[in-house]
């Protein structure tokens, strides 16, 4: 604590323009400046000023001078907190004093490292260190608010990187313009912002503005050509280098395109607005109801991506993307555009929270990456068991099929054999070859006859020759129908027979049947019929049985001259044709029930066989699965192939569910690790919340701790500064010392006294600043500061002096006083003292006084008692009577004349102190018969009866012995006065009980007298008090005032009881001190004994 | 008991010290009257006195100062009554300390008490 006896402190802030370029601002007291004092008197606002200095590039400086001390530090950080938050880069403190020091921290703290502050002792070094040197300083506020962006760049720029990597389109999407930009412009888009990025760091001759705007450009050109390649066709130039070519991907996502570019070209438009300084109203009006919409658009993206909305999931990955990047042009549109409190408020919470929100999109994209990965593994796995249980379908088809052909092949080489076979003959071959029995689906082998027209009757009578028991068909055996083909194939025998149709039908007659037979006719071939109507020549028969046959055709002379080499040569020999026919149902149950029994089992795969030549579904394995191979939807694996065999033609499809095949387990692998995935994104990101929550609440908590603490410190030193003035405006000298008497406060009074200054006498030993001696002597007085420390309050002695700093000696009285904290232990002493010069200077004018009063007064009183004693006595000569009666009356004046002067010396005396106990032995009843022989004139005169009763055990009292003269000389002289003629006094001096363990006696005086009229009684003890009815006798009216005081003195008390004309009782109980140690008798008392 | 003492009475007032020559004289008394410390110092070199009756305040030299130097000296010192007006604690206290034989207030104080006292010494 300081005490500066400074009577200047007012509230004082000038703030000033200064060239080149700083403001000086004075400070003193509880100052709040806030206008600049410009040149040629204009003013302008500290805010104003500091803004246009900004604008022109300049560093903005401050001079603080603290002119006096401030009162409260407060006061000086709330200026440089206000400066500070408006861009101040520069302060330089000047009159530093231990307040201003103390504001360090606070400045620190305050103006977040950002502001440079140094301390200097004169003005000219600061004003140096402000106008030099002036190297920039990048703002730390700029470099945070840019951490959340870059960050969230990186974590998108990895996961575009990701995908492109592992090939998953879906992925890329998160870079804006999402569906359709290759990662070639996504990676040109970061390293372009982040150039500029590090251009504006470094070199710091852009804007920041630009790092916003390269984005804003490319987004506008980006949703241009997005629209162009709508409104052009999909395969423009542009589309090879902007986008890549996964458009049929989302064939149905046109109209997504479009609209998202439509509204990616109102941002980069609106964003770059701003840049070039077009802040107009539509902005305003426009992008924020579209900013806060977009922004309800992530919220709603990430809700229904986890809710699973979405069947498709790139959309949601769109839609995330989009507002991803939509926060990022919001966040950056933040620091050039137009500031809204909810946008301010939101944004703050992203900037304050950035590093969870980084963690959790980084940890969101891994999880992407990874779902994405193991989705696609999966979904090959599930393709290439599809594909091989379609490789062993279509096998299992052919090799069927060829062995049909194979058996036509082995037939036709049983007809080439001998060229007469006859129908037991083939009958016995088919049966002992187990052909049918070998080749299941297989329903009958045919030989048909190739005849001409001319022939047909012929024929029909050779074939009825051959009718028997066995076959007795052949009695009717007729060909039909005939028409006007010029070439006839009649169906001549089946075994086994009346399978496929009646015996004689002509197969030209079906058109299928008879385009087979020519084809096979004319090439030498197998030949497949495509599928037919088994029952077709069997007109009783109406139910459709499908079915197909091989055909070879049947030449003469094959086995000695060969196969016939040309059409025309195969024309003339032919004379008939081996059909197989064979019924595709059996046939695909058979093959298929050659197939892994799952497959068979396993609904997730279906199995479409079709005829190639008339597309007709001839075998499904799931007949209501069939709907699933139109599904064009990329969740179902289908696989097509062609089966062609001796010109049979058929179309295999294969249609798996996804993840067909793919074990239980590994089926859920990419939801369980995008479950995972999801889960850990949220711990991982509500931990970094939580982290970052609990560091900002500690920082919180300290800051408010520290808070807390200057307000404490601001309460103290506004009470300080309450005892300050307090002690200031003391005339007394104050001092205080802590418990190592070192001096902690020092008054200006004492200063004055002393002759020392505050800040040389605060923290020293206060014996080597302030020396009270023993008046007279060269000892230091310390007893009473050291009683002070030891708790209890002390005084100085009388005669203390104080030794000032230039050697004069003042004369002080007062007292110490120990100094208890709030647990009562005393932690230093604090010294109250006054000059006590002039008090001294008066007490003696008022002791000379009395001396000279007294004597002066007393002189003549002196002669006049002795001259008329000397008459009384006859001296001069005998007297007449009425001489000695005039003689007596004068000495009766002049002795109460005596007696008031000694009264009035006494009540002077009491009055000033000069009367204070000094307690000695006094003999009581020594002192009672001094004052009785005193009396004895008047006690005689008035014939008075004086009873003594003195019961005391105490010899001696120790007591002052001229106060206890005084009372009782002045209470028996009272009541003798106030006493008829033959009145009687009692003087009574008893022990009594003791009080507050002290042995006390009572001094009783009674009288018959007068007494005291009740109405006066309480004022008996007041100066000049006379009774009403003794008024016309002698009395000075001071007599119980000085009994009343002296018995005060001596520790006692004085009571009375009185009645008018009856009496007064006076009783006065001091208190009886032991002492031996001396004996001191009454000098007057002993001259009388003698 | 003698009644022929010889007493010095050193007082400054006439009229005061007039009525102590009378009186002690009248009661067969030899006495000299100084009127200040010195001329008590001066009678008290060549004259021997049986009691001095001192005053305290006088001018030249003081009540305090003769006994001051009485008590200082190694010489005989009659017995000092002093006779004084001065009637402050203090002042009886530094008198008695001084060597008095003993202290009167002048005004309270009858000749006939005086003459008693000084016929006892």
């Amino acid at each position: 604590m300081i005490f500066k006896k400074n009577k200047h402190i007012h509230s004082y802030g000038k703030v000033t323009l200064e060239e080149p370029g700083f403001i000086r601002l004075e400070v003193a007291g509880h100052s709040s400046a806030k206008i600049v004092e410009g040149p040629n008197g204009t003013t302008i606002k500290v805010n104003k000023y500091i803004k246009y200095l900004k604008s022109e590039h300049k560093t903005v400086s401050m001079l603080m001078n603290v002119k006096k001390v401030v009162s409260t530090d407060s006061v000086a950080r709330n200026h440089v907190m206000t400066l500070g938050k408006r861009g101040v880069e520069r302060i330089a403190v000047v009159g530093v004093n231990r307040f201003i020091r103390s504001l360090v921290p606070y400045f620190l703290r305050v103006l977040n490292k950002t502001t440079e502050i140094k301390f200097f002792s004169n003005e000219e070094d600061a004003i140096k260190w402000l106008t030099t040197e002036k190297e920039l300083i990048l703002e730390t506020q700029d470099k945070q608010s840019y951490t959340f962006p870059i960050y969230a760049s990186i974590a998108l720029a990895l996961v575009v990187l990701a995908g492109w990597m592992v090939d998953r389109k879906e992925l890329t999407a998160f870079i804006a313009m999402a569906p359709s930009m290759n990662p070639f412009a996504a990676i040109l888009l970061g390293t372009l912002s982040a150039s500029l990025f590090v251009y504006h760091i470094i070199l710091k001759k852009q804007s920041t503005e630009w790092i916003v705007g390269v984005p804003a450009i490319l987004v506008i050109v980006s949703s241009i050509a997005v629209l162009a390649r709508y409104v052009v066709g999909f395969d423009t130039h542009i589309d090879q280098l902007l986008f890549t070519g996964h458009v049929e991907i989302y064939q149905d996502s046109a109209r997504i395109k479009v609209g998202t570019a439509i509204g990616m070209l109102i941002i980069g438009l609106l964003t770059i607005n701003p840049l070039v300084s077009i802040k107009n109203k539509w902005t305003n009006l426009l992008f924020y109801p579209l900013l806060y919409g977009l922004q309800l658009a992530l919220v709603l993206a990430i809700v229904s991506y986890g809710l699973g909305v979405f069947d498709e999931n790139t959309r949601s990955f769109i839609a995330f993307a989009d507002a991803v990047d939509l926060i990022l042009i919001t966040y950056s549109l933040y620091f050039i555009g137009p500031k809204f409190p909810i946008t301010t408020r939101i944004l703050k919470a992203t900037q304050r929270e950035w590093a969870a929100i980084s963690v959790g999109i980084i940890f969101f994209g891994v999880t992407c990456v990874g779902w994405q990965y193991t989705n696609s593994r999966v979904r090959e796995y599930s393709q290439l068991k599809t594909e091989a249980q379609f490789r062993t379908i279509q096998t299992n088809l052919d090799s069927r099929l060829t062995e049909y052909v194979e058996s036509l092949h082995s037939i036709r080489g049983f007809f080439y054999a001998s060229d007469t076979v006859s129908v037991s003959e083939f009958k016995d071959y088919i049966d002992n070859s187990h052909i049918i029995k070998n080749n299941p689906g297989l329903s009958s082998i045919a030989f048909i006859t190739y005849l001409t027209p001319e022939k047909v009757s012929a024929h029909e009578k050779h074939i009825r020759s051959l009718a028997s028991s066995e076959y007795p068909e052949y009695k009717a055996y007729k060909v039909f129908p005939l028409d006007s083909a010029n070439h006839i194939y009649s169906l001549t025998y089946s075994e086994p027979k009346n399978i496929n149709g009646v015996f004689g039908y002509n197969l030209a007659s079906s058109q299928k049947r008879n385009t087979a037979l020519t084809a096979a006719l004319k090439s030498g071939k197998v030949q497949a019929s495509g599928t037919i109507d088994l029952n077709e020549s069997q007109y009783r028969n109406n139910n459709t049985l499908l079915g197909s046959f091989f055909t070879v055709p049947l030449y003469r002379h094959s086995s000695t001259q060969g196969d016939p080499k040309t059409q025309l040569e195969r024309e003339e020999r032919i004379y008939g044709f081996i059909n197989i026919y064979f019924r595709q149902d059996i046939m695909f149950k058979e093959i298929f029930s050659r197939l892994p029994r799952e497959i068979m089992k396993d609904d997730q795969i279906n199995v479409i066989v079709r005829d190639s030549t008339t597309n007709e579904v001839v075998y499904t394995k799931q007949k209501d699965f069939t709907a699933l191979e139109q599904y064009t939807g990329d969740a179902n694996t289908i696989l097509r192939g062609k089966s062609e065999v001796a010109g049979s033609k058929w179309d295999v499809s294969v249609i798996a569910q996804p993840a067909y095949g793919v074990p239980e387990g590994a089926k859920e692998l990419p939801l369980v690790i995008l479950i995972t995935g999801l889960v850990l994104t949220a711990i991982a990101t509500v931990t970094v919340l939580g982290l970052s929550r609990r560091r900002e609440q500690a920082v919180e908590l300290a800051r408010q701790m520290t808070e807390d603490l200057s307000e404490e410190r601001n309460a103290a030193v506004e009470n300080q500064k309450k005892e300050e003035a307090i002690l200031s405006s003391i005339g007394d000298a104050v001092f205080a010392i802590d418990t190592d008497q070192k001096i902690v406060v020092f008054n200006p009074t004492t200063e004055q006294l002393s002759g020392y200054t505050a800040d040389e006498a605060i923290g020293q030993f206060y014996r080597n600043v302030l020396h009270f001696l023993y008046e007279g002597t060269e000892t230091e007085n310390v007893d009473f500061i050291g009683e002070a420390l030891r708790g209890n309050e002390a005084s100085m002695n009388d005669q203390t002096v104080l030794l000032t700093k230039d050697g004069k000696q003042i004369p002080v009285a007062d007292s110490a006083a120990p100094i208890l904290d709030g647990d009562g232990n005393i932690s230093g002493a604090i010294v109250v003292f006054r000059d006590v010069t002039e008090e001294r200077a008066l007490e003696r004018s008022k002791d000379e006084f009395v001396s000279v009063a007294s004597h002066q007064l007393r002189t003549p009183l002196s002669a006049m008692n002795w001259y008329t004693e000397m008459l009384l006595n006859g001296d001069a000569g005998k007297l007449t009577p009425d001489q000695e009666n005039y003689l007596k009356e004068i000495y009766m004046s002049n002795k109460r004349m005596t007696e008031l002067v000694g009264s009035l010396l006494d009540t002077s005396r009491l009055d000033l102190g000069k009367l204070d106990s000094k307690p000695d032995h006094v003999d009581i009843r020594n002192l009672i018969t001094s004052l009785k022989l005193e009396m004895n004139p008047m006690i005689s005169s008035k014939q008075m009866t004086f009873k003594e009763v003195i019961t005391t055990k105490h010899k001696n009292i120790c007591t002052d012995p001229r106060l206890i003269r005084m009372v009782i000389q002045n209470l028996l002289s009272n009541a003798l006065k106030y006493t008829p003629k033959e009145g009687t006094v009692t003087l009574k001096v008893e022990d009594v009980p003791h009080k507050d363990h002290k042995a006390h006696v009572e001094i009783t005086v009674q009288d018959n007298g007068y007494g005291i009229p009740a109405a006066q009684q309480s004022k008996i003890f007041s100066k000049m008090f006379r009774a009403d009815n003794v008024l016309e006798m002698e009395g000075t009216g001071l007599g119980m005032y000085i009994v009343r005081e002296a018995t005060h003195k001596m520790g006692g008390e004085v009571t009375f009881t009185s009645e008018e004309n009856v009496g007064t009782t006076f009783k006065v109980r001091i208190p009886v001190g032991y002492n031996k140690a001396k004996h001191t008798s009454d000098h007057r008392g002993d001259m009388h004994e003698k | 008991m003698k009644n022929d003492k010889k007493v010095l009475i050193v007082e400054d007032e006439r009229p005061l010290a007039h009525a102590l020559e009378m009186k002690l004289t009248s009661e067969g008394m030899m006495t000299s009257v100084a009127r200040n410390g010195e001329e008590c110092l001066e009678l008290l070199k060549e004259n021997t006195y049986d009691v001095i009756l001192l005053d305290m305040m006088m001018p030249v030299m003081d009540g305090f100062q003769v006994l001051q130097k009485l008590h200082n000296s190694n010489k005989d010192v009659p017995p000092i009554v002093v006779l004084s007006n001065l009637s402050m604690r203090e002042d009886e206290e530094r008198i008695l300390a001084l060597g008095a034989k003993d202290y009167f207030v002048k005004a309270e104080t009858p000749l006939a008490k005086i003459v008693e006292y000084i016929k006892n010494i």
